[in-house]
């Protein structure tokens, strides 16, 4: 800690901060254009400039390091008449058109020619005309109105790690452009938007809606990945028009990525569900509540009286708050009287807890999502995690920039790959392999925790079982070379500290359970605690839809998803579905619908008709985020608020308030009134949750190859997450599907060539449980042999084409593409 | 009491005086108005019903929707809702002033950047409903037509519009050379 004094204040900084950070933190303004906390000292704009005793010249900011003694004066006419001219001169080529710019009022470059500026001009030069490139799909650039701070080139290329645009030209001519002035291509994080203190980046959703002044701001947090952003909210008039980060607050501190910022915007969807539907015949016909309501309420309890309340199921979404979840944990237990109650986290986030309890013994597995800083080795596994969770993507590459040694196991180049100091190419869904072989030159070479060892149980059954990894086999198994495999291990082994990360995902098929056993193995292994495996929760209320009581108790005979929607047993007669689409979402999509059309009854309460939902038999029009009060828990445990920032679509009700009415007029009280009694009873229920800790073991796992790959299906079938999508729910977003709107295959450019198919053309995918028909893209990064597609797009129907093995993991299909037209 | 004062009251001086005054005004022209049968030819630049300046050269208005005048309006009656036109330029879809909780203050043609707002000398109107009151964008500009005709807006704009910034008004060519000099 260092003390200087700034306009007379006496203050305590950092070692090693700037003036500018120093006085910023204490609340002392200094003017400035081109400094932000999140980039490195620029010293572009040069309006920081101090005076500081003792120094004969003016210091800008920015770029000083403050030192202790210091005495700085930041406000003397002498330092006014400097920033007046710097003004004058960024003002000569400036277009004067705030009434048409969008930035105007929150615009820095025009709050400080407010501040400082004079009314005329010395110099009167000709103003920039230049036409604004609106090619891009979300983000326009207006170079004449850029003042070369160079804010966003650096926040794309040093921060985000994309480096999509650069400053191009030189002298008065330089413009912001991507390459060679292509159409701007890149993540669309719409960071650059935020960072820019002029008019010169600009969102194009946005464009000319609303001057920044008839905007109302509210925080409420973002509806898509588990990471929980606080989104700042521009409403006017009761809609939402915008969206962008603010420094300092939440756990984003105001960074956001592409679906948040301009994905939100799904919630005005035309296709959104206005009224209760009733199926009558194949036909849906509207319908009101009270009508609704009272079939459903008669048709469950003929059911319950008939079959017994199991006999009834629901399944719960980690799209709705923490409140609507545990309404419908009381409905089925209290109201119905079953036990089968559980939401897509079975697929997913539950394994990881489930593996995670059993490896280590904790009960809960919050990430820290501030956990990758000031780690000696990263380790990334088969997981892109600026894809999945780019908010805790950015961390991890703050850290290598820290000096962390981030190394990535991956089949396909990734951001993460990009950053890494090693890429490990593995084969897809070999991830178990590579790190028993990891572990096996780890125990093979004495290099593992032998203290820590001894008080785990199973080790020796676990080491018997990874005699067979190695690095040779292994490097067969994966395709990884074994010098590079041996080479990890030993980093590994050597580092002082390191994080083991990786994401699983509901519809990702390249990792299951095994693959977090095989790396919280490895944690033990090397001695380190859980707090060295973070595998954060997949959407914004996983992790809390999970402790909302969306599973089957494990003292009661409840069942799961597995049991409900794969059983061949029919013990289910009804199922209450919320906010989740499994006919779209689940594996085995064929398996799902037929389960589905056995049933006598399903409710489907929903924002949109999904294809589960238009099997339903009444469909409850349910209000979205954005439209309800309530919690998300993100990832790591945090509680947020959402919040009511505007009206409900049509008669759409929220999902707790359904469950409540329902549970009226089939004649019982679920004792809640308003949104308080969930939330106190949630509490209490929390505090039950709560079990003691049990112990650390290690949890025997082998490669398991994928679904068979013959010569009838001789290509495997990828399915992950892309950046701009999150689910299927972000591709009702208007904006977001203006980036990526249609459903793609990508195969090898040989593969294509030895089948002659085109670029563009359709082709029919098959596998041994359906066949889908999709527009091929051939591209480089596809490995022979594979064909990856995105898993977001409902129409697609991909999950037509996968497989459930019997530990609830979806894995590798073999496939066969062919020309659409072909008849087999 | 002096004796003076007593000789004022009993011949009534004050009241006389007075008498005299009144007697005077019957021979004085009046000051009054017979409104609305006589009627004031009103003073350019009072504030009276507005009107959207119409365009000569594009016939639309010369509004661009900066919304300036909607944040300065003491009284919130301005509404002014924008979007992308075909040629990605800004559209004013809608410019409405309620009229009715206006209170006449002229901020809003103050506020103006561009000289697209003015308040006419007209003030009489009535009407039965409240929509009649609720002035939409075509109406503000058919305002502008009927009262600004002719002559009569440029006068006023040249009268009533500042500061005429260089940046927001084409300059004739020998005054660009003038200022760049």
């Amino acid at each position: 800690m260092i003390n200087l004094e700034i306009n007379g204040k006496k203050i305590t900084a950092n070692e090693g901060d700037t003036i500018l950070r120093a006085s910023l933190n204490n609340d002392i303004y200094i003017p400035n254009l081109c400094d932000d906390k999140r980039l490195r000292p620029y010293g572009g704009c040069r309006l920081c400039i101090v005076e500081v005793e003792g120094q004969a010249r003016l210091m800008a900011a920015c770029s000083s390091p403050a030192v202790d003694g210091m005495v700085i004066q930041t406000e003397t006419p002498k330092l006014k008449k400097y920033r007046q001219t710097i003004i004058e001169l960024l003002l000569v080529h400036h277009p004067l058109e705030c009434p048409e710019c969008d930035k105007a009022g929150e615009c820095n470059l025009q709050d400080l020619a407010y501040e400082y500026g004079k009314p005329e001009s010395r110099f009167i030069r000709s103003r920039k005309t230049t036409k604004s490139d609106i090619r891009g799909p979300l983000i326009e650039l207006t170079s004449r109105r850029c003042i070369l701070c160079g804010k966003c080139v650096r926040i794309c290329s040093d921060h985000q790690g994309r480096g999509a645009i650069g400053l191009i030209g030189r002298g008065f001519p330089t413009v912001v452009q991507p390459a060679f002035g292509e159409t701007l291509e890149c993540d669309y994080c719409g960071q650059c938007l935020d960072v820019c203190p002029t008019g010169a980046i600009l969102s194009k959703p946005y464009k000319f809606t609303a001057r920044s002044w008839f905007l109302d701001e509210q925080d409420s947090i973002c509806p898509f990945c588990g990471v929980g952003c606080t989104l700042t909210l521009g409403i006017r008039e009761g809609k939402i028009l915008r969206a962008r980060g603010e420094q300092g607050k939440g756990v984003n501190d105001g960074n956001l990525c592409g679906r948040g910022r301009f994905g939100i915007d799904y919630i005005y969807s035309k296709k959104r569900l206005t009224t209760p539907l009733i199926k009558k015949g194949e036909e849906f016909v509207t319908a009101s509540w009270e009508e609704a309501l009272a079939h459903v309420a008669k048709s469950l309890t003929n059911i319950i009286k008939k079959y017994g309340p199991a006999a009834v199921g629901a399944i719960g979404s980690p799209r709705c708050t923490n409140e609507d979840n545990f309404a419908l944990n009381k409905f089925i237990r209290e109201v119905v009287g079953s036990d089968n109650i559980e939401s897509s986290a079975a697929f997913g986030y539950e394994k990881v807890q489930k593996v995670m309890t059993a490896a280590f013994g904790t009960n809960n597995h919050p990430v820290n999502l501030e956990s990758p800083l000031g780690k000696e080795i990263i380790f990334a596994v088969e997981s892109d995690l600026s894809v999945t969770h780019p908010i805790f993507g950015l961390k991890i590459l703050e850290a290598t920039r820290e000096g962390s040694r981030l190394i990535t196991a991956d089949s396909r180049e990734t951001k993460l790959t990009r950053h890494s100091a090693d890429w490990l190419k593995l084969m897809d869904g070999t991830s178990v392999a590579l790190l028993n072989g990891i572990m096996h030159v780890i125990t093979e070479d004495d290099l593992f925790n032998k203290e820590t060892v001894t008080g785990i149980a199973n080790f020796d059954t676990f080491l018997a079982s990874l005699k067979e990894y190695t690095p040779e086999k292994t490097a067969e198994l994966t395709g990884v070379p074994a010098a590079k495999i041996i080479e990890t291990a030993k980093a590994l082994a050597a580092a002082k500290s390191r994080l083991i990360t990786l994401s699983l995902s509901l519809s990702e098929n390249t990792k299951g359970s095994a693959a977090i056993k095989a790396a919280a193995n490895l944690v033990n292994l090397l001695g380190e605690g859980a707090e060295s495996l973070q595998i954060p929760a997949e959407y914004s209320n996983t992790y809390g839809s999970y402790n909302s009581g969306l599973r089957p108790d494990s003292n009661k005979p409840g069942k799961g998803l597995k049991e409900m929607l794969y059983d061949s047993e029919s013990f289910l007669k009804a199922i209450y579905i919320m906010g989740e689409d499994p006919v779209i979402n689940f594996p085995n999509s064929t398996a799902v619908t037929e389960k589905l059309k056995s049933l006598d009854f399903i409710v489907v309460q929903d924002i949109f008709l999904t294809a589960t939902a238009k099997m339903a038999d009444v469909v409850f029009p349910a209000s979205s985020w954005g439209e309800k009060s309530g919690t998300f828990t993100n990832a790591s445990s945090i509680d947020q608020e959402v919040l009511k920032l505007v009206d409900p679509t049509g008669q759409s009700v929220s999902d707790w308030m359904i469950l409540k009415n329902l549970s009226l007029t089939m004649g019982s009280d679920l004792g809640i009134k308003k949104l308080a009694d969930i939330q106190h009873e949630l509490k209490s229920y929390h505090e039950k949750q709560k079990a003691p800790e049990g112990v650390k073991a290690f949890l025997t796992v082998h490669h398991g190859p994928a679904e068979e790959i013959d010569s009838r299906f001789p290509f495997k079938l990828v399915i992950r997450d892309i950046l701009q999508h999150s689910g299927s729910m972000s591709t009702r977003s208007k904006s977001l599907d203006l980036v990526i709107s249609e459903a793609l295959l990508k195969l090898n450019t040989e593969d294509a060539e030895r089948l002659a198919i085109r670029d563009s053309s359709h082709v029919k995918l098959s596998s041994k449980n359906g066949e889908i028909y999709l527009k091929a893209v051939i591209s480089e990064d596809v490995p022979m042999g594979t064909v990856f597609v995105p898993s977001h797009f409902p129409y697609a129907r991909i999950n037509t084409l996968t497989q459930l093995t019997p530990e609830g993991d979806a894995v590798i299909a073999g496939v066969n593409i062919e020309h659409a037209g072909k008849s087999s | 009491m002096t004796v003076m004062d007593l000789l004022k009251k009993i011949f009534l001086v004050e009241i006389l005086k007075g008498m005299a005054v009144t007697l005077k005004q019957f021979f004085t022209p009046a000051v009054t108005r017979q409104y609305p049968k006589e009627k004031r030819e009103p003073f350019i630049g009072s504030r009276g019903l507005h009107a959207l300046v119409r365009d000569s050269n594009s016939g639309k208005e010369k509004c661009v929707g900066c919304g300036l005048c909607a944040a300065m309006c003491p009284s919130e009656c301005i509404h002014i809702y924008t979007s992308e036109g075909d040629d990605n330029e800004k559209v004013v879809d809608r410019y409405e002033i309620d009229l009715l909780r206006c209170v006449f203050c002229g901020l809003c043609v103050e506020a103006c950047p561009y000289a697209a707002l003015v308040q006419t000398e007209h003030f009489e109107y009535s009407g039965y409903t409240r929509a009649e009151f609720y002035y939409t964008k075509d109406r503000l500009l058919e305002n502008w037509d009927k009262y600004m005709a002719g002559d009569k807006g440029r006068k006023y704009i040249d009268l009533f519009w500042r500061p005429r910034s260089s940046d927001f008004e084409k300059k004739s060519k020998s005054e660009q050379d003038r200022s760049k000099a």
